[in-house]
This record gives structure tokens, C-alpha cells and sequence, in this order.
């Protein structure tokens, strides 16, 4: 059992050196394990020639129809991950069209298996590792490319749509996650102008709100994050590094009074309560680098679009006249049934 | 520096940098239902998870209007209000040119992740609450708490008031014992020999 997984281990990513491999002009001299390699190579049945076929095809840029779905069916099904790792790299080959030594076709290869064209077949093999081995061991999903890549699941596209609620599903989706036919329903208002135009790009400053967005919203949020959250110790019960963000308990959001007390910084709700000036200077102060125009913008759209600024300022009013010392927050009166 | 003992990669760097949060146990105590704001104090309340404001609060650009989270009275779940809003939906305007209504929240980006794991840990809690309280309904009485304390290898001095979760709960001791049951049952129809690690 072991020994199965060390060998198929070997097969996938054995370390190829790309620069032994870069003089396609010389004779091929096959590496030590690639006869052995060879030996070992699935034969390829009647099936096998549409998949190289389609994959030089689809590398000469011509636009075949169909060519995708043919490749990944000719291909995946029957095959090992193995074989079909050889025939990406068989097509890679086969593409190159590097002129003097390149072979006539993959189909040839692979019917007649004689000790030459088992030299030639390693020869397309050695190329095509050269020129996908290094995308093959690092990030390979980076360098996708669909003229090769073959292990292509097609999902469909998302063009189902719930009769209830208008959602978008993919076509094997389970039905009824949307709205539970219809059962749910949440009111979801359309954003503010300036927000919309910051999200879908169209704002001069949407670039730099959408990278430090979680900053932006830190500026304006009205409570506070809290968690008892789990620490890693190293050896002397330091905090070490903490590679996941780990809580016991439960998240919560906690808010603040109205005023700090005194010698304390105005924070979260409280900003809302300074003037528009003061407003502006503490929330530039709370983060670097924000762009203090794109800050103002955001603070004139907060102070008359939402309700609970306004909410909180008229108790703010009334709080301070009377004896009161202490306010409820009832929930807006948005429907969500 | 990797801690003595701990295996090599465990401390390896995540690829991206995403939020994430391991709700390890759930805690018993819950917030009041009604956020109460007091005029001068140092302290911090906390506000309920299940309050209509937790979201818009927190997160006001992504709810600027005031929109109502999920919250107690909802004739829904908390599971299934979530997913209502994470829907992508068909544009209504039919001249346009994108099929897909565009969404503040997806386009969010970070924000939008933190939301989603400050989201899911309260679904997970909702979730937990609701076995903690409904515990006759899931007729967690069948399961003598004495012989699962004395399966689990507990001490039989420890045995309190568990809350039992029932096979449904992802995660959960009795969902994860009837996958392995699963597991073990297609293997003897499929594989001949098997090794298992622990």
C-alpha cells in the first residue's frame, strides 16, 4: 500500500530540472527515469487521439466548437490522474512547433511503440515538462490555461433563476436554499448613490475605498467587536503567532455610552455626536493613509442616510434635558417577513 | 519558531489572508435582548446577536440604510435569512446589459469575508441555542448522559447538565460518529484493505 502511494508519488511530481531540458536542438537524451516512465504509461486506446487532436487544435488557436467539452470527456473519463497528466503534457509538446525536430503527430506515437518512437515520445514528453513543469509544481491555478488545463468540471452557468425571488442559481443546484419557496423575504433597500458608485467602480476614490474598505468601515462603525479570543502560547506562555483567528465562546458587539468619560478619546457611536468638523478630524485621525475627502463624502452620507444617527442624536438631545440616564435602541421598522 | 512537539506545518502561513473563526465551545450566557445605551459610563454592554440592529451597527457601509438583520421573532432561521440575502438575483431592469442585480454586499470584498464569519459564528450560535433550549425535542433523554460520559472517557465525577447536540449539528460528536459509520460501511463494499490513521 505504502509502496503504491510512493510510486504514484514519483510518477506526478518527480524534480525536473527545466534547464537540462532547454536544448531542443540537440538529440534528445532522455533522463534516467524517463524509460521507466515510459514503460509504465497507460496505452492509448481508439478514445485516446481526439484528446491530443483537440488539444494541438485548441493551441493553434483555432476556434474549434466544442473543443472543450470533447477534450474533457475524451479525456477524464476512463483515465487515471496519471494518464491524463501525460497526455497534458503530450499536447504541450505537440503544440510547441519548434521546426526541426518536432514530431508528426501524437496519434502516430502512440500506435506505433518501438524502441524509436518510444526515444521520440520522451523527446515531447522532455518539452512539454519544460514548458509547464515550473507552473505545474507552483501555483498552477495561477497560470491556468485553457488550451491545456484539462480536468475542466463544467458547472453550467448561472442561469436558472427562483420564481419566487429572482435568484440565479447553477443548473444542479439544490433547489429552495434561495427563499425556501418563497417563504422568505428580506427587505433589501437600494444603497445611497455615493455608495453604490464606490462599490461598482464608477467613483473617482473607488480603488482606494474598496482596498481599505474594512478601515472605512471601522471609522463608522457604532459598536465594537469583542470575543474571548484564543491565544497560542509559546514555551515561556508568551503569545505566539497565531496562524487562525480562534474564539471560545460567543462573538459579540458591545457598544458604549453615549459620552466618554472624561480624558477619553471620542470612540465609534460617539464620533456621531461632535460636530461636522470635529467629526472630520477625530475619524482622520483613527487610521493612516485614508483619503480625507473620500472620509467627508462618507460622513455627510451617514449623517442623512441613516436612521439610526438620527435616532441616537435626537436622544442625545432629549437625554440632555432630562433626568434620564440611560436610552433604548429599538430596531428599525423595516419588515423582514 | 514552530512550538516543540507541534508538527511542522501546522503554524504554516495561510495562503490568503481570510478571516476565519473556530467556534470552539458555546458559551451559556446570553446578551439582553434590548440595547441600552447608558449616558456616562466606562463600561461596554454588550448587544444580542439576535437584536434587528446587531448588523447595521456593526457594519454601516455595507446596511447603511438601517436595514434589519436577522433577529428573534423572525419567522424564519437565522440560517435561512442569511442565505436569502447572500442571493445573487436577476437584474430587473431587462435593458440592462448584466444579468446578475449588482450588490453592494458582494462587492464588498473584505468586508464583505468579515461579514460572512461574524455572520456564520452567529449562526452556529443561533443553532446552539436553540439544542441547549429544545433539548426534550431532540430527545436528548435516549442518550443516558451516564454512558456517554463513561464512552468519551470523562470522569464519571464530571457528569453535569450536557447539553447533548443531535447527529444533524455539523461537526457535532454524533454527526461526526455516523460519518465514520458511513465511511466504514461503503469501504466494505468497495476496498478490500484499509489503513487508517489517527
Amino acid at each position: 500500500m505504502i509502496l503504491l502511494i510512493g510510486t504514484v508519488k514519483i510518477r506526478l511530481v518527480h524534480p525536473r530540472n527545466p534547464t537540462q531540458a532547454r536544448p531542443l536542438l540537440h538529440p534528445p537524451t532522455p533522463a534516467p527515469y524517463t524509460t521507466t516512465f515510459i514503460r509504465e504509461l497507460p496505452t492509448f486506446t481508439s478514445p485516446q487521439p481526439s484528446g491530443i487532436s483537440i488539444s494541438s487544435s485548441s493551441s493553434s488557436a483555432e476556434p474549434g466548437p466544442s473543443s472543450s467539452t470533447a477534450s474533457s470527456t475524451g479525456v477524464v473519463s476512463g483515465t487515471t490522474t496519471t494518464s491524463s497528466a501525460v497526455i497534458l503534457t503530450a499536447a504541450g509538446g505537440d503544440g510547441g512547433d519548434d521546426g526541426d525536430d518536432s514530431d508528426d503527430d501524437g496519434e502516430d506515437n502512440s500506435n506505433n511503440r518501438g524502441p524509436s518512437s518510444r526515444s521520440r515520445q520522451s523527446n515531447s514528453r522532455y518539452r512539454g515538462n519544460n514548458r509547464y513543469s515550473g507552473m505545474r509544481r507552483t501555483h498552477a491555478a495561477f497560470h491556468y490555461d485553457p488550451a491545456t488545463f484539462v480536468h475542466v468540471t463544467d458547472i453550467g452557468n448561472l442561469e436558472r433563476h427562483c420564481p419566487h425571488c429572482d435568484a440565479l442559481a447553477f443548473p444542479n443546484e439544490r433547489r429552495g436554499i434561495c427563499c425556501n419557496s418563497g417563504k422568505v423575504f428580506a427587505h433589501v433597500p437600494a444603497p445611497p448613490p455615493l455608495l453604490l458608485e464606490l462599490a461598482n467602480g464608477s467613483h473617482q476614490y473607488s480603488q482606494h475605498y474598496l482596498r481599505y474598505i474594512m478601515q472605512f468601515n471601522g471609522l463608522f462603525q457604532f459598536t465594537s467587536f469583542a470575543a474571548d479570543i484564543q491565544f497560542m502560547s509559546d514555551n515561556h506562555g508568551n503569545r505566539a503567532w497565531n496562524p487562525n483567528f480562534k474564539v471560545l465562546g460567543q462573538v459579540y458587539h458591545r457598544i458604549g455610552s453615549l459620552f466618554p468619560s472624561s480624558g477619553q478619546l471620542t470612540k465609534f457611536m460617539q464620533i456621531y455626536f461632535l460636530s461636522q468638523s470635529e467629526q472630520l478630524s477625530r475619524r482622520r485621525s483613527i487610521f493612516d493613509g485614508l483619503n480625507p475627502e473620500l472620509i467627508q463624502l462618507l460622513t455627510a452620507m451617514m449623517n442623512t442616510e441613516n436612521p439610526y444617527v438620527a435616532q441616537f442624536k435626537s436622544a442625545v438631545s432629549t437625554i440632555q434635558h432630562s433626568s434620564t440616564r440611560s436610552l433604548k435602541v429599538r430596531s428599525n421598522m423595516y419588515s423582514t417577513a | 519558531m514552530v512550538p516543540a512537539g507541534e508538527h511542522r506545518g501546522r503554524y504554516n502561513t495561510p495562503s490568503r489572508n481570510n478571516p476565519e473563526v473556530a467556534v470552539v465551545f458555546d458559551d451559556t450566557a446570553t446578551a439582553p435582548r434590548d440595547i441600552v445605551i447608558r449616558q456616562h459610563d466606562d463600561k461596554l454592554s454588550r448587544i444580542s446577536e439576535y437584536h434587528a440592529s446587531y448588523d447595521t451597527l456593526q457594519y454601516p457601509l455595507l446596511f447603511p440604510g438601517g436595514e434589519n438583520g436577522y433577529h428573534f421573532g423572525s419567522p424564519v432561521t437565522c440560517m435561512k435569512h442569511y442565505a436569502y440575502i447572500l442571493m445573487l438575483r436577476k437584474s430587473q431592469n431587462p435593458s440592462q446589459s448584466a444579468r446578475v442585480r449588482f450588490s453592494i454586499l458582494h462587492a464588498s470584498k473584505g468586508l464583505f469575508q468579515q461579514f460572512l464569519v461574524d455572520m456564520a459564528a452567529k449562526t452556529i450560535s443561533e443553532r446552539l441555542l436553540y439544542f441547549r433550549t429544545h433539548q426534550e425535542e431532540i430527545r436528548a433523554e435516549a442518550y443516558s448522559s451516564l454512558l456517554d460520559q463513561a464512552a468519551s472517557g470523562g470522569s464519571l465525577n464530571d457528569v453535569g447538565r450536557p447539553v447533548r447536540l443531535p447527529s444533524s449539528f455539523f461537526g457535532g460528536p454524533r454527526y461526526m460518529y455516523n460519518r465514520q459509520q458511513d465511511a466504514f460501511a461503503i469501504l466494505r463494499r468497495y476496498v478490500d484493505f484499509r489503513a487508517t490513521l489517527s
